[in-house]
């Protein structure tokens, strides 16, 4: 069995991140299956080392799925991811993979058509670039 | 028994008064005639939707509605609330929802399959649902469940004399389910090639459409779905073991004998129709010309029927060949004569016995089914019903010559098809109206002529019709040289030869009870048009069903009347404008051309073709809404869907009523205890029911705080009237499922160890039907670790439940990984759970007897995949591989913490005595929680700012707490908050002296602390724990209400113990109060837990790892740096304090702060999984 397809992570926030995704299969809509879910506790969790960690691991993509400003559950909003977004952009450019590889969502709770429209445009863009990964023995 | 509370009403804050009542130890009863959570259309609904916060008190109708002690009644109208305080009795009724709350997930393949959309307003917009869907227009509800939105019987199931249901073979149509329609169809009668050809159509006659434009095509859609159906008439599949082994005679094979004998053979019997002529039909065959009705698709109808196993013997005429004496002596029990109407009536005029003078049932049985019959050229047919105008329009094919019809009244009372008349006339035969016949004229042997009268109508005779009379000296003659009598024919049951069957002495009919068609000697029966006389054939079809029932039940010894009743059902009021309409015209049914049809005998109506059909069926406006096409019946595996729910009474004890549904504008009449004093008056003045007016101004906030301080009234009263005055719950007695389950200190298993057992969870096929479970079971198999795959039906029943504790137990499971709906282990409720992933957390706690974080790691295979992917069911079972190998990965490795519980003292230390914090410290005090009141240091411009009923009412209050023996301390010079959540330990000091005060949980009213105006002036320093703790409290006052704090709470679960109050100065005395009682609503449902544990995603923060750097502390207030003896300071973090959001742990530069449960190994793992290099080094080796 073949596994070439481009992997996308999507790291979604357990609150409003978490009810997009929801919200997208409530109401029947579909995305590319090469979309992967990971949750955490809150945006804030994630550091440039796991975004790193994804690439890493194959991933053509990475979506940082959060709330919008003032929704967040621990009133931290994007205080810390966005710092950490940045970082991994400006390491994701050292390395050659590209920035615009990562993108950052702040997305309103429950907006499932929002996020499937967000997901499949993205797949789509990086589907049009250059392997994320030079093929490796 | 009348226990615990009674709480009227679904809104939010009926939700929260339970939530309080219930962590406060009482059992809840939440009565709501809505069927979810948060539908009520009270104030909050309102508000809610309007400011898109609905999904904030998501969390909070979770935790009620999977509260232990709280029973959830929807879809329950209260009727009456009887007796007093203490000792209520509410009756509602239940009425359907026609789904099981118990077993429906939600998994929606119901509404997928539902024909029928209806519309509804979302948002204020019209919009459409399946009839089957979820409560809420936003799909997630508390309960889960579906329900059905039913009206009743729609007008055309109504009004169908087999009970045909019309309205829902429509809808099937409408959807290209042709096969189910005619399944539908056959469920109450058989023929439908026949009826949907011939029927009379009462249905369509009763179509509501008809007020729009005009009505749905009922006939030709029956047709249609007899002509169309791809698997075509197939009974058997229906029909049971031939288990009767009683002889059951039919005479006659017309409608009324083929359709008892297909209605027998499906009770299980075998009966035989005796025929005399050797075609098989009766009048269906011989009297109806085949380009109406063709031979072959009645014989098709026939083929069917003899397959179930129904014997039928032609020529055979029973009275002749065979007697009832003789087929009593064979063994026949039962009979059932439908003989028809076969015996033409007469004129009665002369020259009737002349050649050339024939009747119509012998010309349309020649002209049917003989083969060189021929017709003259100069035909009358006299007589205005179907018999005539078919007889006239078989004549026309066969005959070169003129067709007349005479009839002697006007085309009005014509008793025939107006459609049939009208293409008679299009054929080219023409009507003479208001002509009687007065002598056939002949040249002896052969007719030549009829001499005829004018009439003209005159008064109403029995029937309605007006009576023709002759006008005198209105006579001519006219040529004939063939004439056909169709005035109507009568049955002629003497050929039976039955002795004592009486019959009708003018009209010849049979005489049989009109309800059970037992005729005067038992066990025989009859019906059709041999005891109505001529009558169309679905009535014929009518009586054969009710025939057959009678004889089932004559031979079983039953009742014959019992339940039954002649009365149609009464169909459903419909305002039109309410519906839908689909904008297409009625469609036409497609016809040879007249001009092609003589000469031929082919059918003429074409019937509708497929595209047409479908765009008529959607005409229908689905007057009962659910059409009971039973197709969400068919596909719910989990049998949750019940279409014959009725409405139930029930009754409900309670000790006090708590009503938020009575509409009611009064504001603080909370305070006011009013009741419907034995029963129904509203204006009783018994006590014991608090009703909770509407108010629209209302926010959310101030519903919430109203509830809880309701409920903390309630309690208080009730422990008051019964002397007793727990402080905690009971912890021994075990009544709480989370406690009793915890592991008994259980041998810790090293990471990677573990026996890992993983459950795939079908989800009522919804994630079967997408997901290859063969497939995925194979590759799980090939994990490391993993000893077991075990498919289940449903994973959030308590069934579910218990087949994976057998699993666990027969494969000595460490570990499960649950591939279903749920995602986390975790406490918290977030906005995306849902009632049935907390049931299914609470049923693996309760049969698996540990805690499910631990032990059950979960993966959503449903929203995540199965339920997005249907489109590509390969990709989605690869990565359901990929994300249950995930979960295989973390329960592996996952070692959870150690989770001490913490004992929560009784007591409570209020900070601040304005308003506020001095009612939350007398509400407490009602409780009879040890209270400790410090009151803020005295300061000019917060006296400056009281207005002088705000001084008043806080004196109230003094003297209160002081009646109660609570004094208020004064501000010490210093203060320190020591200790942990649920035992603090507030040190004060004075230059005298120290003292020390316990308290299990801390009430700071900001407002006296800060201040009402410049909230900058605080008594509490900045760097100390409890200024830190304060910090984004004070921060954050400006920045509104974006998310209610203290629904926040509820979702992830409060456990530090600190409840704050905000200050406003705008708010009144009795507003301060309210908020004061709200604050000791939650602190004491606090103090009543007894014990705490941290949650589980908290943090733990290694002193030897950490270097100090005070990052985490920079970002949690809950981290403070200790100092060390080596003068390197180190954070420190309670973990009951740890919301769980993991900032810390992200910017921890050394690594020693971790979540166990989210640590940066198992999001690695976890990504690993995912990104399919688990599965792909498993193939590989």
């Amino acid at each position: 069995m073949s596994r070439s397809a481009a992997h996308l992570v999507v790291f979604a926030c357990n609150w409003d991140g978490l009810t997009c995704i929801e919200a997208a299969a409530q109401a029947g809509l579909s995305y590319p299956a090469s979309v992967r879910v990971v949750r955490v506790s809150c945006l804030s969790r994630v550091h440039q080392g796991l975004i790193l960690k994804a690439f890493e691991l194959g991933a053509a993509g990475v979506m940082l799925l959060g709330c919008k400003p003032g929704n967040c559950q621990f009133d931290v909003d994007a205080r810390y991811i966005a710092g950490e977004y940045e970082k991994a952009r400006m390491l994701l450019r050292l390395l050659g993979l590209g920035e615009e590889r990562l993108v950052l969502c702040h997305m309103a709770r429950s907006d499932g058509s929002g996020f499937v429209k967000q997901v499949a445009t993205f797949a789509q863009e990086i589907e049009q670039m250059q392997p994320a990964v030079p093929a490796r023995a | 028994m009348a226990k615990g509370v009674a709480v009227i009403g679904a809104s939010a804050g009926a939700a929260q008064a339970a939530l309080t009542l219930a962590e406060l130890g009482l059992e809840v009863k939440i009565i709501t005639s809505s069927p979810s959570l948060g539908l009520d259309s009270t104030i909050d609904s309102a508000s809610i939707a309007a400011s898109g916060k609905h999904l904030s008190v998501w969390p909070l109708l979770l935790r009620v509605a999977s509260h232990p002690l709280v029973t959830v009644y929807t879809n329950s109208e209260v009727a009456t609330i009887a007796g007093k305080r203490g000792k209520f009795t509410i009756r509602a009724a239940r009425n359907p929802r026609y789904v099981r709350e118990d077993l429906c997930t939600g998994c929606s393949r119901c509404a997928e399959a539902c024909p029928v959309q209806v519309p509804y307003l979302l948002d204020g917009r019209r919009a459409t649902r399946s009839a089957i869907h979820t409560p809420s227009p936003d799909k997630q509800s508390v309960p889960t469940a579906f329900c059905i939105e039913k009206t009743g019987i729609a007008p055309c199931r109504a009004a169908c004399p087999v009970g045909i249901n019309v309205q829902g073979f429509v809808s099937l149509l409408s959807k290209g389910k042709i096969d189910e329609a005619l399944d539908l169809i056959n469920e109450a009668a058989p023929l439908a090639g026949i009826l949907g050809r011939v029927c009379t159509h009462p249905c369509q006659d009763n179509c509501t459409r008809t007020e729009v434009d005009s009505p749905v095509f009922t006939p030709a859609l029956h047709r249609f779905a007899a002509d169309n159906a791809p698997r075509g008439i197939n009974y058997r599949r229906k029909a049971p073991a031939r288990s009767r082994r009683e002889k059951i005679a039919i005479v006659g094979s017309g409608p009324a004998g083929l359709a008892a004998a297909w209605e027998l053979a499906r009770r299980g019997y075998s009966p035989t129709i005796f025929e005399s002529h050797a075609v098989v039909g009766g009048m269906v065959a011989t009297g109806i010309p085949r380009f109406r009705l063709p031979h072959e698709v009645r014989e098709r109808e026939v083929e069917a029927i003899k397959a179930l196993g129904v014997d039928i013997m032609t020529g055979v005429t029973v009275g002749r060949d065979v007697t009832i004496t003789d087929l009593r002596e064979r063994g026949y029990r039962a009979f059932f004569l439908a003989i028809g109407a076969h015996q033409n009536r007469s004129l009665n005029i002369t020259g009737e016995e002349l050649e050339g003078v024939v009747d119509a049932v012998s010309l349309l049985f020649a002209l049917n089914l003989k083969v060189g019959a021929s017709v003259g050229s100069n035909i009358v047919v006299i007589g205005g019903g179907n018999s005539a105008v078919d007889s006239a329009r078989t004549a026309k094919r066969r005959s070169k010559g003129e067709v007349r019809i005479l009839y002697r009244r006007t085309a009005e009372e014509m008793t025939a098809v107006a459609d049939e008349v009208e293409e008679a006339i299009n054929e080219g035969v023409s009507i003479e109206y208001l002509t009687q016949p007065v002598e056939i004229l002949g040249d002896g042997t052969k007719v030549t002529g009829i001499r005829c009268q004018r009439m003209k109508l005159g008064e109403m005779d029995a029937d309605g019709r007006r009576r023709p009379e002759p006008i005198p000296g209105s006579e001519f003659v006219i040529d004939a040289d063939h004439v056909v009598i169709a005035i109507g024919q009568r049955p002629n049951s003497s050929v039976l030869n039955i002795r004592w069957l009486e019959a009708d002495a003018d009209a010849a009919t049979i005489q049989a009870d009109p309800l059970t068609l037992e005729t005067t000697i038992p066990g025989i029966f009859a019906g059709g048009d041999c005891v109505t006389g001529p009558n169309n054939v679905v009535d014929a079809v009518a009586a054969g069903l009710r025939a057959a029932e009678s004889i089932d039940r004559h031979l079983r010894g039953r009742d014959l009347k019992k339940g039954r009743s002649l009365d149609k059902p009464k169909p459903v009021d419909i305002d039109v404008r309410e519906r839908e309409a689909s904008y297409h015209k009625r469609a036409r049914m497609p016809a040879i051309p007249p001009n092609r049809r003589m000469g031929k005998f082919e059918e003429i109506a074409l019937g509708l073709p497929v595209e047409v059909g479908e765009r008529e069926a959607e005409r229908c406006l689905n007057c009962a809404l659910c059409s009971e096409c039973l197709q969400c019946e068919q596909v719910c595996e989990l049998g949750a869907v019940l279409h014959k729910d009725k409405t139930e009474h029930i009754d409900i004890g309670a000790e006090v009523v708590i009503d938020f549904a009575s509409a009611n504008n009064d504001r603080d009449n909370y305070h006011h205890e009013r009741s419907l004093s034995q029963g129904t008056s509203p204006q009783g003045a018994e006590q014991g029911i608090h009703t909770v007016g509407i108010d629209e101004n209302r926010t959310l906030e101030e519903e919430l705080a109203l509830a809880s301080a309701l409920a903390l009234e309630v309690v208080a009263k009730l422990r008051q009237r019964e002397g007793v005055h727990p402080t905690s719950r009971d912890i021994t007695s075990g009544s709480d499922i989370h406690l009793e389950g915890k592991p008994e200190a259980a041998e810790p298993i090293s990471a990677g160890r573990a026996r890992v057992g993983v459950v795939l969870c079908r989800c009522g096929d919804s994630i079967s039907s997408v997901i290859d479970f063969n497939q995925v079971t194979n590759e799980v198999l090939q994990l490391p670790g993993v000893c077991n795959v075990q498919e289940i039906s449903q994973a959030c029943s308590e069934e579910g439940a218990n087949r994976i504790k057998a699993q666990a137990t027969e494969w000595k499971l460490d570990k499960v990984v649950l591939a279903a709906c749920r995602c986390c282990g975790l406490e918290q409720i977030c906005f995306s759970c849902t009632d049935r992933r907390v049931m299914c957390q609470q049923n693996l706690t309760n049969s698996l007897a540990l805690y499910c974080g631990e032990n059950v790691e979960f993966a959503n295979i449903r929203e995540q995949c199965a339920w997005v992917h249907e489109d590509d069911p390969s990709g989605a079972t690869r990565k359901a591989t990929d994300i249950i190998s995930s979960g295989v990965a973390r329960a592996r490795q996952a070692v959870p913490a150690v989770s001490e519980e913490h004992p929560v003292i009784g007591s409570a230390l209020v900070l601040g005595a304005g308003i506020r914090g001095l009612s939350a410290a007398t509400n407490l005090a009602t409780l009879d929680y040890s209270v400790t009141v410090v009151s803020a240091p005295e300061s000019d411009a917060a006296k400056g700012a009281q207005s002088p009923e705000h001084l008043e009412y806080r004196a109230g209050l003094v003297k209160q707490l002081q009646e109660r023996g609570i004094i208020i301390r004064p501000w010490p010079q210093d203060l320190e908050l020591e200790g942990s959540p649920g035992s603090y330990e507030a040190v004060l000091k004075d230059r005298s002296q120290t003292s020390r005060i316990e308290a299990g949980t801390i009430i700071l009213d900001l407002g006296e602390l800060c201040g009402e105006i410049p909230p900058e002036a605080g008594a509490i320093s900045k760097e100390s724990r409890l200024g830190r703790i304060l910090a984004p409290s004070i921060g954050s006052r400006a920045s509104g209400d974006a998310h209610p704090a203290d629904l926040r709470e509820v979702a992830i679960k409060e456990t530090s113990g600190i409840f704050i109050m905000s200050p406003n100065s705008e708010e009144s005395p009795e507003e301060q109060a309210l908020k004061g009682a709200t604050a000791a609503a939650k602190a004491s449902a606090y103090l009543y837990q007894g014990t705490l544990s941290p949650r589980g995603n908290a943090v733990t923060i290694s002193s030897k790892l950490c270097r100090g750097c005070g990052n985490c502390a920079a970002i949690c207030s809950y981290i403070e740096m200790r100092g060390r003896s080596s003068g390197i300071a180190y954070a420190h973090i309670d973990p009951a304090l740890c919301l769980g959001c993991g900032a810390c742990t992200a910017h921890c530069p050394t690594g020693a702060i971790t979540q166990p449960l989210q640590s940066d190994e198992l999001i690695g793992s976890t990504l690993e999984a995912l990104l399919g290099k688990v599965a792909c080094a498993v193939e590989a080796r």
